[in-house]
């Protein structure tokens, strides 16, 4: 239980902008601040949905205090091209894929405002419904649906831009 | 599905995982976790003692199992790892969690059928009205009816539900939530314990959305 609910804290904290050397720092303070507020919490979401709300809050903190800190840009290596373009086969590299998709991963979020990064990580890489989405982002549902409409435009569009950028660099 | 849509999904496959902390990361989470709740404790008592340290910390997982079974009572679908079952679990059917809808982008935005286009069987004609509705508003639309069909779910009310999908199908028979639309369709007819209706909608989801994330919660939505 407690395992979940830090590797949930701590894989979102790093897909929300925290950097790395500052993400156990973030995901001591969110878990401070869920010792503090459990007498708050009433059921009314779940557990899962109210901690990613603090989350976000503590993420924009973490950010905030790294902005200006310059993101190290690599050029996308062509086995992850490749793997992006057909399907993912299981092999000795597999690991190394899994660490550049991450890292790409990164960067395309990294290049989406604060909203759109949540409303994507929360339904298309956690997996939550849009209404539990549009709970941790205090915004209707009808919003959450037409904003995450355009969050995957834009996640598209950056993919494709880097996507693009890396074939240029070969 | 496009080119791109499938690298954005292939990416998000591939990277899903790679975020997780180490089993070493945990620990040292865990410990300063505790450091720091028996730290605040002592500050709170002023003069605390390494039970009282142990104690609040334990507390605070103790917390958050609790919190999980609210959770888990209050809102079914986020059963997390490690929480409880209750001794007698209700059929909880959530409405699905809208993935990366598959044919969000892949569909064209709605326009008006030309009056050459095969009809489909699955896909009722639109009425001549909806064709007219601009898109943004349509989206709007579509999102308000499928949040009546997850309430609807969410009360076990699954015959209203699925009466909603109805109409939803009636007015967007080409709808830009088509793909929820189909996954919440499978999880009323679960809910109405109407389960060869709900492996049929269930197949021809993954037919139709086979790299959808939701394509395996949808198969087990009956089970």
């Amino acid at each position: 239980m407690y395992e979940s609910c830090a590797k949930l804290v701590w894989r979102n904290l790093r897909r929300l902008g925290v950097p790395e050397a500052a993400l156990e720092d973030a995901a001591q303070d969110v878990f401070l601040v869920v010792h503090r507020r459990l007498p708050e919490f009433e059921g009314r979401s779940s557990l899962r949905t109210w901690i990613f709300g603090i989350v976000l809050r503590v993420a924009a903190r973490h950010r905030r205090k790294a902005r200006g800190v310059a993101v190290r840009e690599t050029p996308i290596p062509n086995e992850l091209g490749q793997a992006l373009s057909a399907p993912a086969h299981e092999g000795p590299f597999e690991r190394t894929l899994h660490r550049q998709a991450t890292g790409l991963l990164h960067l395309v979020l990294e290049r989406l405002d604060d909203e759109r990064r949540a409303l994507l990580i929360m339904v298309d890489i956690e997996q939550t419904s849009v209404a539990e989405a549009a709970e941790a982002l205090e915004i209707n549902l009808n919003t959450a649906y037409s904003r995450l409409r355009a969050a995957r435009r834009a996640f598209e569009t950056e993919l494709s831009g880097l996507l693009l950028v890396g074939e240029g660099a070969k | 599905m496009t080119g791109l849509e499938l690298k954005a999904h292939r990416l998000v496959e591939l990277a899903r995982s790679g975020d997780d902390p180490s089993a070493g990361q945990l620990l040292s989470l865990h410990g300063a976790v505790a450091a720091r709740i028996g730290a605040e404790g002592a500050i709170a008592a002023s003069g605390t003692t390494v039970t009282a340290k142990v104690a609040s910390a334990g507390a605070y997982v103790k917390g958050l199992v609790v919190a999980a079974a609210v959770a888990t009572g209050a809102a079914g679908f986020f059963v997390l790892q490690g929480s409880q079952p209750s001794p007698a679990p209700p059929v909880v059917v959530q409405a699905p969690a809208p993935r990366f809808a598959p044919l969000a982008h892949a569909t064209p935005a709605p326009a008006p059928a030309p009056a050459t286009r095969p009809s489909s069987v699955e896909a009722p004609a639109a009425p001549a009205r909806a064709a007219k509705v601009p898109s943004g508003l349509r989206l709007q639309e579509e999102a308000a009816l499928l949040a009546e069909v997850q309430g609807a779910l969410r009360s076990g009310k699954a015959t209203v539900a699925l009466g909603k999908l109805e109409s939803y199908d009636r007015r967007f028979p080409t709808g830009m939530l088509r793909a929820e639309a189909d996954a919440a369709r499978v999880f009323a007819f679960c809910s109405a314990g109407r389960v060869e209706k709900a492996r049929s909608a269930a197949s021809r989801f993954v037919q139709r959305y086979a790299s959808s994330p939701a394509a395996a919660r949808v198969q087990a939505a009956c089970k």
